[in-house]
């Protein structure tokens, strides 16, 4: 018998034991600079808890969703209804999924001006943006679902930017699979394709970030001789302003939820185009739209993703001081207002309800 | 840095520009434009008309409107003229109830076959009495300026009609049939439809309405299960976009925030 078995730990002692010596939680018995505990730095871990509410939530609604394009619309009608809390979790679901593109978009901005992009954690930049990338389309597929008008018109400019990209856009388009409808294929990347690929990209995106750990501050890389080292925490301080961080925005989203249930709009109608707007993540797209021309939704998307995808080998100086990386800064702050101009001014626009005829 | 590395970099850059490039170049060669036929011109951004749904009609086609006959929440009035149309339906019929100050004409169409003919019921004074007469005409295209093949003295689509005087208002109430040969209207589509009125000129014959005596609108008729706050909101471009912009404002002080943090106050830990 061991010296360590012979120690007689108290009972709570002993159960932690059990647990970590199966399930390895010692790995997360590790030290963060100090930095890595303010909200900036904890955006990726809320971004997290948030996809945890995301899944639960989800798992509830695939019980009573019927991803029919003829009835689709009555069963999340009657989710909303007839399924005891079905309101509530609809509502969270959709409060969650919004704040879930904010606290993404805020925790790549932080990365960028942080430039934790740089060297050794280039790859872990081109998986985050990955993830951004998986969010958005999580985001798009989850509006489709609820087949109402504003479904119908994004699942029918989807399919005409599919034929716009040609051999490239057939995964998106319904020539794919004809007796399938499209609105099956999206439940289908929604609760299926998707969190596979979600759930693959994020464990690399954790297992870097553990093993990198949290990247300096931009502006005391390298303290000199006479300055202290920054203060070190333990890492289970920054699960614990996770949690308490995701807590409060779980309340917060729970609020809304009761306060301004998801809305559900009408089943979709035939003789008519442009009658609504998409949910605001996905506005600007629909501002290049409208002053361009739907084609150019394509480069607006492609081009800043690769924008992003290459900004580890375009931006690779040591510098990690956003004042010092002028030119990549102000670019991605260009980018990043012409964003929000597009959003602004989309928010302006009214849905321009072109009647087709019957 | 070495000459490799820099070689490297140039080529990264180079190639983002290039793919830049080639996509804004490209795409106008594609011939991606957005067409505006005559029809989405006439019909873009218009009121809609809402005709509820109502399985046992309370309609009846006696020359008055009584309160809650038809929904007062979807009663369309025109602009110049004030005249009011109401409509409901039912699984065979769509009710019209017309109402306004003393009007010498008014006409309804609707198109449901893309706007290639526009089925047209036309009621018009004979003078200035209390006489009204109803007829069936077909425009065919559907422009500003329509001129109308008449149908004949039989009256296939309108199956009631009841017309009085109260005070100096007119009303008139009309049952006319979903399913014709004059259109095919059926609930869960927009029609583009044409309401013209005018006050004093007599309808000429067989010249048609011009632009200006017409409102170009949509008519839809209400599904069983559609929520008809929902549908007008929707079909009238009544849209909050308050949460777009609650949004879009906590992202953007998000940004500031970060911006702020990073670049400007630089706390030291």
């Amino acid at each position: 018998m061991t010296a360590e078995r012979r120690i007689r730990l108290p009972f709570k002692g002993r159960f932690w034991r059990f647990i970590d010596e199966r399930l390895g939680l010692d790995a997360l018995d590790y030290n963060l600079p100090k930095h890595g505990n303010t909200l900036p730095y904890m955006l990726g871990g809320i971004t997290f808890f948030a996809f945890v509410i995301l899944i639960l939530t989800g798992i509830f609604l695939t019980f009573f969703y019927d991803p029919n394009p003829a009835t689709a619309n009555e069963s999340v009608r009657r989710i909303m209804t007839d399924v005891m809390f079905g309101s509530f979790v609809r509502s969270l679901h959709y409060w969650t999924a919004q704040a879930v593109v904010i606290s993404v978009f805020l925790h790549l901005v932080r990365v960028f001006i942080t430039a934790s992009y740089k060297r050794p954690r280039e790859l872990n930049w081109i998986i985050g943006v990955l993830l951004f990338g998986v969010t958005v389309t999580f985001f798009f597929t989850g509006t489709i679902l609820k087949w109402d008008e504003e479904s119908f018109q994004g699942a029918a400019e989807n399919e005409e930017i599919s034929h716009f990209l040609g051999p490239f856009g057939l995964p998106l388009s319904p020539d794919l699979a004809p007796t399938v409808p499209i609105l099956a294929r999206m439940y289908a990347l929604h609760i299926a394709i998707l969190p596979i690929v979600f759930g693959a990209i994020v464990l690399g995106h954790l297992f870097y970030v553990h093993h990198f750990n949290i990247s300096p501050l931009p502006w005391r890389r390298k303290p000199k001789a006479e300055e202290k080292e920054e203060p070190r925490e333990p890492f289970i301080n920054h699960l614990k302003g996770i949690l308490k961080f995701g807590l409060v925005s779980l309340f917060i989203l729970a609020v809304l939820a009761i306060a301004f249930p998801a809305p559900l709009g009408p089943a979709p109608m035939e003789g008519i185009k442009d009658a609504t707007l998409p949910l605001w993540p996905l506005l600007p797209l629909t501002a290049v739209d409208d002053l361009f021309g739907l084609w150019w939704v394509i480069p607006a998307t492609i081009v800043p993703l690769l924008f992003l995808l290459a900004v580890p080998f375009i931006d690779r100086k040591e510098e990690l001081d956003p004042r010092r990386r002028k030119a990549i800064v102000t670019l991605f702050l260009l980018g990043i207002a012409a964003f929000i101009i597009l959003l602004f001014f989309a928010i302006t626009l009214s849905p321009g309800r072109a009647l087709l005829g019957g | 840095m070495s000459e490799h590395r820099l070689v490297s970099r140039g080529v990264c850059r180079i190639s983002l520009a290039l793919i830049s490039f080639a996509i804004l170049t490209v795409s106008p060669m594609l011939g991606v434009t957005g067409v505006q036929g005559s029809l989405e011109d006439l019909f873009s951004g218009v009121t809609t008309l809402l005709a509820p749904y109502s399985p046992h009609s309370t309609v009846n086609v006696d020359g008055t409107i009584s309160p809650g006959e038809y929904n007062s929440n979807v009663t369309y009035t025109t602009s110049d003229t004030g005249i009011s149309l109401s409509l409901i339906h039912d699984n065979d019929s769509l009710f019209v109830g017309i109402e306004g100050p003393s009007w010498r004409w008014v006409a309804l169409g609707v198109s449901s076959d893309n706007g290639s003919t526009m089925g047209f019921i036309v009621i018009a004074r004979a003078g200035y009495g209390s006489e009204y007469l109803v007829q069936e005409r077909l425009a065919s295209p559907v422009t500003e300026e329509m001129t109308f093949l008449p149908l004949g003295a039989h009256l296939e689509v309108v199956k009631e009609f009841k017309a009085a005087m109260s005070g100096n208002d007119s009303i008139v109430e009309l049952q006319l049939s979903l399913e014709s040969s004059l259109w095919s209207l059926g609930p869960g589509v927009v029609y583009p439809t044409v309401v013209a009125s005018n006050l004093t000129a007599p309808f000429g014959f067989p010249a048609g309405i011009s632009g200006s005596d017409a409102h170009f609108v949509g008519s839809y008729l209400l599904r069983p299960g559609d929520d008809l706050k929902n549908v007008n909101d929707l079909l009238n471009g009544k849209i909050s976009q308050i949460p777009s912009l609650i949004a879009a404002a906590i992202l953007t002080i998000g940004i500031v925030a970060i911006f702020t943090e990073f670049v400007v106050r630089r706390r030291k830990l």
